[in-house]
């Protein structure tokens, strides 16, 4: 593919779609500024594998499953959490709250564990089946099925009653 | 929606559209992105051509990231900033400034996966700029040190910074204005009040200076370990002044004599923390970057740190010590097939060499 043939070709997926990818990102993080910075690695990224991800069948799906790893990669490199750590989620596994103190939808968000949060936003933001974000994730369709379990056991923990009714479907 | 996440989930799925949905869309800089995407593919043409014999800059580097600490007097050092700070340098702190200069000469090893962006022209005495990261492993940042455990981490935002929105407390919530010689706009965050208002334990009191050069461009400190320092801020400022715009390789403590078939660099980064050198080198092992699995081979100085603190808990293990370092391949289980075909972790720990915890005897020819 000719350089100025990909570039234009790249330019025009990105224009609009890019829109789209941060707020995926968003999801994924639950910070803006972060959120920029993971699409636009997702992007560069999405770019240099331009030649095959243009030929992908879907490259929305594509670029998706690029912002994924992205997002995870950072949370499992060392060094990100050494040097960022402002940046990073602190993980937690059924966090302690007072019992009067519950959360938004978005903070809620923030105390799951990065997989948990990738398979929930994958799942109920991207609509994908559990055979589809398995694959995203590189694991196996339980391992998505008892994270995803996990996810929204937090999430009912941690929501305000209100939200938690108007977010019906989670609530017990 | 898919049957299977359509059960129970509908609120949950609105509730998550309201949440993206809630601020104007955002539109990410194609233009820039396109620049940024094509000097990747041009390095990387570039090392593969050069087949392990081009470098543009290389000689003097595996030692040319130790500032001459406290060189200047009291109060710091000027890093000489056009030519490997280890040699005697030709442009002093005052020459640097970050009015918008133009970017100096590259200094880059096309062996070396950890390349960054910005360079500090001045630090405080008794620290080095003897770390940083390029690629997905370090997003082009350079990090000096102090043995004290005080760190300045200098990288570039894509704009003035938000505040987090973090609830637990590791987040700036405020930010204020700050003066950085020459800079269009500066603030400080998570500093307000005359105190550092963030605190963890592995960074202690840690702050953030951003600013805003002429040209447009948003660049950032983080400050970890303020609290090892009297005159942080004072010094952070002085640091803020004097970063240049100049691509140059990071030396590291580790090196592969050969890298395997189906491997391909993602990038690298390094630290030295407290006097304890880390080095991060992580590989995809399938074409498609978008669902590659990821092996990591990490190392740190033995003692130092556990494995577990560096790599994907799901992930498997395997260790060696060498030369004062515990070096590390970190992979997804199952096992990737171009790791099996180089036999595995323990063959693929054979083609490394641990350099030790002494930076000066790192490298840039980090891969043949």
């Amino acid at each position: 593919m000719a350089r100025a043939e990909r570039d234009a070709e790249f330019s025009e997926y990105l224009r609009a779609r890019s829109a789209w990818l941060c707020r995926v990102a968003y999801l994924l993080c639950g910070d803006w500024h972060r959120a920029d910075d993971l699409a636009q690695t997702a992007a560069v990224r999405l770019y240099r594998q331009w030649p095959r991800a243009s030929r992908a069948e879907n490259i929305d799906a594509y670029a998706r499953r690029t912002l994924v790893n992205v997002f995870l990669s950072e949370q499992q490199s060392g060094w990100f959490r050494f040097a960022f750590p402002h940046r990073t989620p602190i993980e937690r596994e059924a966090p302690a709250l007072d019992a009067d103190v519950s959360l938004d939808l978005r903070a809620a968000l923030e105390r799951l564990a990065p997989r948990q949060r990738a398979t929930v936003v994958l799942r109920y933001y991207c609509d994908l089946s559990v055979a589809q974000t398995a694959e995203i994730l590189g694991c196996s369709e339980g391992n998505v099925k008892s994270q995803t379990s996990r996810a929204l056991a937090t999430l009912r923990t941690l929501l305000a009653p209100a939200t938690a009714a108007e977010l019906e479907g989670i609530t017990g | 929606m898919t049957e299977e996440a359509s059960e129970g989930s509908g609120g949950l799925a609105t509730g998550l559209r309201d949440l993206a949905d809630g601020e104007p869309p955002r539109m990410l800089d194609v233009k820039h992105i396109v620049h940024v995407g094509r000097s990747g593919l041009v390095r990387r043409r570039m090392a593969a051509i050069s087949g392990g014999t081009v470098a543009l800059v290389a000689t003097g580097l595996a030692v040319g990231v130790l500032v001459p600490a406290g060189s200047a007097g009291r109060g710091g050092s000027a890093v000489g900033a056009g030519v490997p700070a280890a040699t005697p340098s030709t442009t002093p702190a005052g020459a640097a400034s970050p009015s918008g200069d133009a970017p100096l000469p590259a200094q880059v090893d096309p062996h070396d996966p950890a390349v960054t962006q910005w360079q500090f022209g001045y630090l405080p005495d008794g620290m080095g700029a003897t770390g940083g990261g390029g690629g997905t492993a370090g997003g082009g940042t350079v990090g000096a040190y102090a043995d004290s455990g005080f760190r300045l981490q200098l990288g570039q935002l894509n704009g003035e910074p938000e505040l987090h929105q973090t609830t637990d407390g590791s987040a700036p919530t405020t930010k204020i204005p700050a003066r950085v010689t020459g800079a269009v706009k500066a603030l400080w965050l998570g500093y307000a009040d005359d105190r550092v208002l963030q605190h963890t334990g592995i960074v202690g009191d840690f702050a953030t200076l951003a600013w805003e050069r002429p040209d447009g461009q948003w660049l950032r400190i983080d400050v970890a370990h303020a609290e090892k320092r009297a005159d942080w801020q004072e010094q952070t400022l002085k640091a803020a002044a004097k970063v240049v715009r100049q691509d140059r390789s990071v030396p590291m403590p580790i090196k592969l004599s050969s890298v395997p078939k189906g491997f391909e660099s993602m990038g690298a980064s390094t630290t030295r923390d407290s006097g304890n050198a880390t080095a991060e080198l992580n590989f995809w092992t399938a074409p498609d970057h978008s669902s590659a699995p990821i092996v990591m081979i990490v190392a740190f100085k033995t003692g130092s740190w556990k494995i577990g603190d560096w790599v994907p808990p799901q992930n498997k293990n395997t260790c060696e010590d060498s030369n004062g370092l515990t070096v590390c391949v970190s992979s997804p289980v199952p096992e990737p097939g171009p790791l099996t075909d180089a036999g595995g972790a323990k063959g693929l720990l054979g083609r490394v060499t641990s350099l030790g915890n002494d930076p000066s005897h790192w490298t840039t020819a980090v891969l043949p």
